[in-house]
Order: C-alpha cells, then structure tokens, then sequence
C-alpha cells in the first residue's frame, strides 16, 4: 500500500529516477522552519478579523478551531519547557507536544530534534566525565565532537555511547515491547545495557536494537538514510510495524486519540509509506482497506472497529 | 483529488458563503506560507506580512466571485505574487537599489537554523544558485507543498514547463550534492 503518489507531485511524475528521488528527499530538510510564528499568525489574525465585517461575526466556537487548527497545520517548533527551577542541578525536561516536531541545542553545542510527543532530560551544564541525556520518544542526535567527553544517551535501559556523530534514537517507554532502535548516519556508536558493558559497534548506514527480553543489542543490520531521516522530512516510514505501533505514531503526529476496537489486530503488521501526509484520514482509509476494518471519527480523534 | 485539496475546496466553497471560521482555518492553514513565500521577493518580513493580509482582506471582499471549482491555494499565490512584483516595480521606480528578485533570495538563509549544520546552509546556497524560473517552481513544489497543476497557475506555464524546471532543479542539486559528498570523503 505505497500512497506517496497522493501527496507528492513530483514524485509521481518520476517513479524511475531514483537518484532524483534522494536529493528531493534531502533538500527537504529545509522545509521545517518558518519565519513566521503562532504569535504572528494570532496577531495577523486579529489585525485581519478586526477589519472584516464585524455584523455577522460570533465569536462562539472560534477558539477551539484555533487550537485544533494552529497546532494541526503548523509544524513550527513550538517546545514546552518544562523546567524545574533555574538551579544549575535540576535537569532541564523538554517535551514537544503532540502534532509538532522541534530542535534542542544542548550545552555542548549538540543538537537533538525532536519527534512529536519525545521527551528529552539533560543538564543545564554537562559537568562530570561524560555528557548524559536521558529520552523517551524518538530522537536525531548531531553531537558535537569532544573525545574526553563522551555523549550518553540513557533510554529505556540502554545506553548509546558516542564521541561525535549523528544518530536516530527510538525508544518509546509505552511501547508493548519497550523497544530501543538506533540507526546511525555519521561515524560509529556504541550501544550497551546497563548490566552488561560489552558495547555492540554500530556504523554509519548500520541499525541494531534492544528490548530487555534480549541479552545483548541485535547484531547491526543495514538500513537507508532515506529511512532513518524519514520523520524528519516529515514522512511515515513502516516496515512490518505492528498496527498498535502505526497507531501510537499517528496520535503524537497528528495529535489525536485513536481507540482501536478491533483489538485482535493490535500485533498485525503492515509496511506501509508515506511522504508528507497532511490528512490522517488518508492513512486510516488504507488500514481500513487493507486489514477489512472501518474507522469512524469521535469527539477528540477515530475509533478502528470491525463490521 | 487529496484530502489536503479536499480540504481546500472544501474551505473555498464555505467562504463563499461567508463561513469566518472556514476563512479564519484557511488564514492559519496558509498565512505562514505565504509570508515565507513573499519574502522570497520583497526581502522583508513586515511587507512581506502587510502584503499577505492585503490579499486575504481583498479575499474576503470578494469572497462571492470565489470559484470552489478552482484552487483558492494557487489563486493566493498568484494574489500575493503579483502583488510582491508590483510592489518591487514600484520600489525601483522611487529609485531605491533593487538588483534582481534572484539575488534578494539568498536572504532566506537567515532563517535556516543551524541545526544540521553544514548540508543544510550548503543546500540553501545550491538552491538559490538555481536560475530564477526554476528556483521558483522547485520551491513551490518542494517547499510550499503545491502540484504541477497549481504551479503552473501562480506562474502562468504549462504544467510540462513546470515539470522540467524542477527536474532541471534537481539535477543541478545532485550535482553539487555528489561534489559536496566527495569535497567531505577526500
């Protein structure tokens, strides 16, 4: 079930040119930013509104389409900063609400973007041995390179070790099998459990994981870039995803509730791709195709059932 | 026909009918994107800003003559687009500096943050390289999100016209992406 001819208009005028395909992809990370802030749209808003006709105007109504709308469209990264205190001590706790996406600068000069509804830990000041951050969701490291200083990754307990280099995180603590994933793109990573210090190497290009049913991280496999930097360039990538997980992902993007009645077919898998899906709807019809369901909407999302 | 057009339609044919909330969700859906995109050629935010709700004022006005048949998204850029163009004809005639709209697009690398570092500002530089014609569609089309179809009405080409900028685009891209690849390995 590929759909990316729904939404992407150059592609689907050339299937066959795959090298095409790749620098579409990659000049796609441009696209997350814009100039323009929530503020600055609430301010347009009101400037444009207030000279409109006002006779027929009710206001009734107005701000629930506001939020629903404001954060549904605008992938602006808008961070919640949830900090206890000012204290050097206390960790700083980001977490980006469902439905956007957002970039941290950490104190070493290292970035983390963020996927929807990930939650990042870290000092104000990396002080000790070692550069630690704690994450549950899913993230893209770009760490800066400093050798006596390794950058630590803890999630899910595992640990990502590394000196400099570029790395996907995914590691969901209410995911079923609370599965870490991680896919490299730059350098080589190390990846341990806690328990046990023997560090599985992971490379660029390479993707190994962990869920603690397991003694040691997977051995590396081979994964495309195209792949790993998929949330980022705004595309759902499912390879043999279990229909919970699908479902997990889509309420932190698309910042909805989906109850999925049909219980039996929580394990499913499906493969499935999309490249910058704007509509939710577009995905639930495959499902919904594809698995002999139907899907109806409720007052704050959809609920799966079947006939 | 996409849910994102569905949407659309969807939104025109209710502003027709003097629907707010259809126009305040359209406002929000596209204000943003607009703004980016007329700074592309005016080179200023604020007038990027004045100019955008201009043609969402005069939207409303003449919400009546709205055809739900038509893209109301590629009408905006039109709307806005002509409105930028006439507003830089008017600058360079009180003989203010104006070189080219090619050259002023290079000001949008101040607000590509650093956040994948060098691939990213590298692709910007690349992009606004790119010949004017093509620079625009291949925006439109990667970064504006609008099909072969509504790109050929904001800038009055055949859709066949629109389809070779932005392969043309993408080939100049991978080229310099694969120099760029073999400056960083060497």
């Amino acid at each position: 079930m590929k759909s990316n001819s729904k939404n992407n208009g150059y592609k689907s005028s050339f299937p066959e040119d795959e090298s095409l395909h790749e620098i579409w992809d990659i000049s796609g990370k441009l696209t997350k930013e814009n100039p323009v802030s929530e503020t600055e749209v609430d301010a347009a808003w009101q400037s444009v509104s207030s000279k409109m006709d006002s006779r027929k105007r009710s206001n009734q109504g107005l701000i629930s389409d506001k939020f629903l709308v404001a954060s549904r469209f605008m992938m602006a990264a808008a961070v919640l900063l949830v900090i206890g205190g000012y204290l050097y001590f206390v960790p700083q706790t980001v977490t980006v609400p469902y439905g956007e996406m957002a970039s941290v600068n950490l104190p070493d000069g290292s970035t983390a973007e963020l996927n929807s509804g990930s939650t990042i830990r870290y000092q104000r000041f990396f002080w000790g041995d070692v550069r630690s951050v704690t994450l549950n969701g899913e993230a893209y490291f770009s760490v800066e390179n400093n050798a006596d200083k390794p950058f630590r990754v803890e999630s899910n307990g595992v640990i990502t070790e590394v000196v400099g280099t570029q790395f996907n995180i995914r590691s969901w603590e209410d995911e079923l099998n609370r599965e870490t994933e991680l896919s490299v793109t730059e350098g080589e990573v190390s990846f341990y459990t806690m328990g046990d210090k023997d560090p599985v190497r992971v490379k660029s290009g390479q993707r190994s994981s962990w869920n603690p049913g397991l003694l040691h991280p997977t051995s590396p496999d081979s994964i495309s870039s195209d792949d790993i930097n998929a949330w980022r360039n705004n595309r759902l990538v499912f390879h043999d995803r279990a229909l919970i997980s699908i479902l997990n992902d889509l309420e932190r993007r698309f910042d909805v509730r989906i109850d999925l009645e049909a219980t039996d077919l929580a394990g499913e898998t499906l493969t499935a791709y999309y490249s910058n899906p704007r509509e939710i709807s577009v995905i639930l019809d495959d499902i919904s195709m594809v698995k002999g369901v139907q899907y109806s909407q409720t007052a704050n999302g959809y609920r799966i059932f079947k006939q | 026909m996409n849910n994102k057009n569905q949407q659309l339609q969807d939104w025109a044919s209710r502003i027709k009918r003097s629907d707010h909330r259809a126009f305040e969700q359209f406002f929000r859906f596209l204000y943003p994107r607009l703004v980016k995109f007329v700074i592309r050629y005016v080179n200023d935010k604020s007038t990027a800003s004045d100019i955008v709700q201009e043609v969402f004022m005069a939207l409303w006005k003449n919400r009546s003559t709205v055809d739900p048949d038509q893209s109301i998204q590629s009408y905006m850029y039109r709307a806005v687009r002509n409105r930028s163009l006439n507003w830089l004809d008017k600058k360079a005639n009180q003989g203010e500096s104006l070189d080219s709209i090619t050259i002023q697009q290079h000001n949008d690398e101040a607000y590509i943050e650093n956040s994948n570092g060098k691939l990213k500002s590298e692709m910007e530089i690349w992009i606004s390289e790119l010949p004017e014609r093509q620079c625009e569609a291949f925006r439109l089309s990667r970064f504006d999100g609008l099909d072969h179809t509504e790109i050929a009405a904001v800038m009055s080409i055949s859709e066949k016209t629109v389809n070779n900028h932005i392969v043309a685009a993408l080939k100049y891209l991978r080229k310099k992406y694969d120099q760029y690849k073999q400056e960083q390995e060497s």
